[in-house]
């Protein structure tokens, strides 16, 4: 069975009088041990996907099903890292990472113990009790990751986890991840990410889901037959990209000659 | 060091001089005409209701001209902000009434006693209910200018007038209207004390709303105060649909932020905006508006472009050039010696009045101090008791806040000074108390400017830090000690000094009332200080309860609130 899997969703707000579709007839599915990139345009809708698979907010049509049942509520095995980390300053590492841990009630030690061992897993080990604003901007997007993990997800979603480094710590920590993804340890089963750099995508994904903007459709699903590890600089490597930036090109020409 | 001993110095200077300027007033007697007792008829409404809105309008142009020049100059003069803002923060937290008196003398006195005068009087006295948080918005909208933004200015040579108009002007808009609007809540707040001058036993009324509604509830005449009130409301809610939400729509976008989305749909919510924009009709409206606007627009430019001509051609000029450093030495010379004279005078004039052996009463100022502090804090805890869940209600769901703000604001409003013989008489009827009275009134001076804080604080709470709470669950007692509360903290540290501020003045008139001809007391540095003014008339007494009260509020603003502030802004601020 698949982890998750959309129907037609469709997401449109009421605007004045005018209603503004945001996303349409999005379905696809993230299979178990699948890393899934979305790849757009901005304002093609992707972080408001993101925001409906975790159960932040509901579909105007459609369903989304997690493990053949319908998300209603917050989505407990899903878990998100954002693109402004989203820490708060003044709680020290240990405590952002543990939050979610104890909001679920767990006992202090416990949920110290838990943070501590994940605190490590993303190489923050010795920073515990230091501030979000003594850490470089890399180091609190480890933050973000670890206290993502902490609560044991089967989906973790990232919306464009890395766009805010600079592109040496953006590498790094790229690599990182796929390796705490390949993990077999963490209860991780499949990764969901936003992004809008099409390498990034390709050097990170085994499944690219192509979306055009206005209303928010997918264009292609590309399936990556790339081995890991990955290189950017290998022929394959760029084929890939190529094809699928030939794809984005072609859409936003397609829609250009609509307007005219 | 030198930076603190500067500050600390321009400080207690300031002090000084307004001390001595209330001590040459209460050494004079005054005679001048004005009104002791207002017709009270409902056929002089429309009438009272025009005269206090045209105080109110002329108090806030003075107030807006003071803002923009004192915020501009303290933020870009280099070394100003260290002399000029510990003298913005005494004027803040001075309970001004007390010191009405020696503004009184000194514009009836310019006006040889004539109404004029009275009436100027009270403009001022309404500007320094409006003028000090509309300069501290110019000051910090000017200093977190973007530095990008302001390199850019640099880079493209943005001089003089441009630069006012085009970086300056935009970058203190939002918070100068969003300023404006509480200013004018304050203004309304206070009216009926600006309305209402009392000096020794002079008591004073210029013909308005406030003293319409302080006369009628001290008479008893509910209905009537009703009345006035009910018109004053009405000025207010016009005042807030027709002039304030369009403004604030339009002032967002002068922010410096990211959230254009956000703003463009605000943008769209202001009824009157809208119909501005769509409807046909307002077409004459607006081509007559733009043509008004041009026709005084080209004098208006036209003398500005000769001064400005006129004044780069003297700066140009050679004299000018070798004359500057020596008239600039000079000038600045000069101004130190006649500082320093008047400092010497204020300085030695106080010093005779407090070197006389101290009468009995004297002894109890720190008593009445301290019972007057304890009813502050009293009201302060019942204050921050349902302004913080409710700001934090309101300030999660935009809904619930684009609905309830407006109506805080006219609540806010409301003089409460005026009702208070009312409120009062049935309180102490009921319960016997005019203590609780006195917290009550108390109460409404201070509740507000929490409130307000609050809410702009719980609003700027990032949208991902609430997603992040909701995604983990986090809820109740947890959500408010781990988020809610340490992200509101700096602005319950902001909120807190304007409302103990807003607290001291409330007290001066919060703890002795009259009320059909019966007079109601309690023990407090506010009685204190009334009954010094009006029974005694004691020079020396009123000094220094003064004294002891500008002392009190600005070693606790030093010691506690300062330091509470800086720790918070250290720890609490959210970087984005």
């Amino acid at each position: 069975m698949s982890l998750l899997e959309l129907k037609e969703v469709t997401k449109s707000y009421q605007f004045e009088d005018t209603e503004v579709t945001v996303l349409e007839k999005i379905s696809f599915v993230v299979e178990p041990r699948e890393f899934v990139c979305l790849v757009g345009p901005s304002g093609c809708g992707k972080s408001t996907l993101l925001k409906m698979v975790t159960g932040l907010s509901a579909p105007t049509a459609g369903r989304f099903l997690y493990r053949g049942r319908e998300i209603t509520g917050i989505n407990r095995e899903a878990a998100m890292v954002f693109q402004s980390f989203a820490l708060f300053p003044w709680l020290t590492v240990r405590q952002n990472v543990a939050l979610g841990l104890e909001a679920l009630g767990l006992p202090k030690p416990e949920y110290e113990r838990k943070a501590d061992y994940y605190i490590d897993k993303v190489g923050l080990d010795g920073q515990e009790e230091a501030y979000p604003r003594e850490l470089s901007g890399g180091m609190k997007q480890r933050v973000g990751l670890a206290r993502a993990l902490t609560v044991e997800p089967e989906l973790l979603c990232m919306d464009e986890p890395f766009s805010a480094l600079d592109a040496l710590t953006a590498t790094n920590l790229r690599e990182e991840v796929i390796d705490l993804w390949q993990d077999k340890t963490l209860p991780l089963k499949a990764i969901l990410m936003v992004t809008h750099s099409i390498e990034e995508a390709v050097f990170m994904a085994d499944k690219i889901i192509v979306m055009s903007t206005r209303p928010g459709r997918v264009t292609k699903e590309i399936e990556v037959p790339l081995t890991r590890p990955r290189n950017m600089k290998e022929e394959a490597f760029m084929q890939v990209t190529d094809e699928i930036y030939s794809l984005i090109v072609s859409r936003a020409e397609e829609s250009k000659g609509e307007a005219i | 060091m030198k930076d603190k001993i500067k500050q600390y110095a321009s400080s207690v200077i300031f002090i000084i001089l307004l001390f001595a300027a209330l001590f040459v007033t209460l050494q004079k007697r005054l005679h001048f005409g004005g009104v002791v007792d207002l017709p009270t008829e409902v056929s002089n409404l429309p009438a009272y209701a025009f005269y206090s809105f045209s105080r109110m309008l002329a108090a806030y142009v003075l107030a807006f001209i003071f803002s923009i020049t004192y915020g501009m100059t303290a933020a870009l003069k280099r070394g100003a902000d260290k002399i000029m803002l510990p003298i913005l923060d005494i004027l803040q937290s001075v309970p001004v009434l007390g010191f009405f008196p020696a503004a009184v003398f000194f514009f009836v006195n310019l006006m040889n006693g004539s109404r004029i005068g009275v009436e100027m009087a009270s403009i001022f006295l309404i500007f320094t209910s409006q003028a000090w948080n509309m300069t501290f918005g110019v000051y910090e909208s000017l200093t977190t200018i973007p530095k990008d933004v302001r390199d850019a200015g640099n880079v493209y040579r943005l001089v003089g007038i441009e630069r006012f108009k085009r970086l300056l002007m935009p970058s203190c808009t939002s918070k100068l209207v969003y300023n404006s609007i509480l200013s004018w809540a304050g203004g309304w707040y206070f009216l009926v004390a600006c309305e209402i001058i009392t000096i020794g036993s002079v008591n004073l009324r210029l013909p308005g709303l406030g003293s319409f509604l302080l006369q009628t509830s001290q008479r008893g005449e509910i209905g009537l105060t009703l009345l006035g009130l009910a018109v004053l409301i009405f000025i207010i809610v016009v005042m807030d649909v027709m002039l304030w939400r369009p403004l604030t729509v339009w002032s967002q976008k002068f922010r410096y932020e990211f959230a254009a989305a956000a703003a463009a749909r605000q943008y769209h919510r202001s009824i009157l905006l809208r119909l501005f924009l769509r409807v046909r009709s307002f077409g004459p409206v607006k081509k007559t508006l733009h043509g008004a606007f041009m026709v005084l627009r080209s004098p208006g430019a036209l003398v500005g472009g000769v001064t400005v001509g006129v004044v780069g051609v003297v700066k140009r000029s050679s004299v000018f050039g070798a004359v500057r450093p020596y008239a600039r030495r000079f000038f600045w010379t000069a101004f130190a010696i006649f500082s320093a004279y008047l400092i010497f005078l204020a300085a030695s004039a106080l010093v005779g009045v407090l070197s006389r052996p101290f009468p009995v009463e004297a002894y109890r100022i720190p008593g009445a101090l301290a019972a007057s502090g304890a009813r502050l804090a009293v009201a302060y805890v019942i204050a921050l008791a349902w302004t913080i869940p409710v700001a934090v209600k309101i300030g999660h769901s935009s809904r619930a806040a684009r609905l309830m703000t407006p109506v805080f604001e006219v609540v806010a409003s409301v003089p409460a000074t005026a009702l208070f013989p009312l409120m009062a008489f049935y309180v102490v009827t009921y319960t016997g108390s005019p203590d609780l009275v006195a917290v009550l009134l108390v109460l409404t001076g201070m509740q507000w400017y929490l409130l307000f804080n609050l809410l702009a604080g719980v609003s700027a709470i990032p949208n991902d830090m609430k997603e992040v709470a909701k995604l983990h669950q986090v809820k109740r007692w947890l959500y408010w000690r781990r988020i809610v509360l340490p992200a509101i903290f700096p602005s319950i540290i902001t909120g807190s000094i304007t409302a103990w501020g807003g607290g001291w003045n409330a007290l001066i008139i919060a703890e002795y009332f009259k009320f059909r001809g019966r007079t109601f007391s309690v023990f407090g540095i506010g009685s204190f200080l009334d009954q010094a003014t009006y029974r005694t008339g004691n020079t020396q007494l009123i000094l220094l309860a003064l004294i002891g009260m500008v002392g009190v509020i600005f070693t606790i603003n030093r010691l506690f609130w300062r330091r509470l502030y800086n720790e918070a802004a250290k720890r609490f601020t959210i970087e984005y």
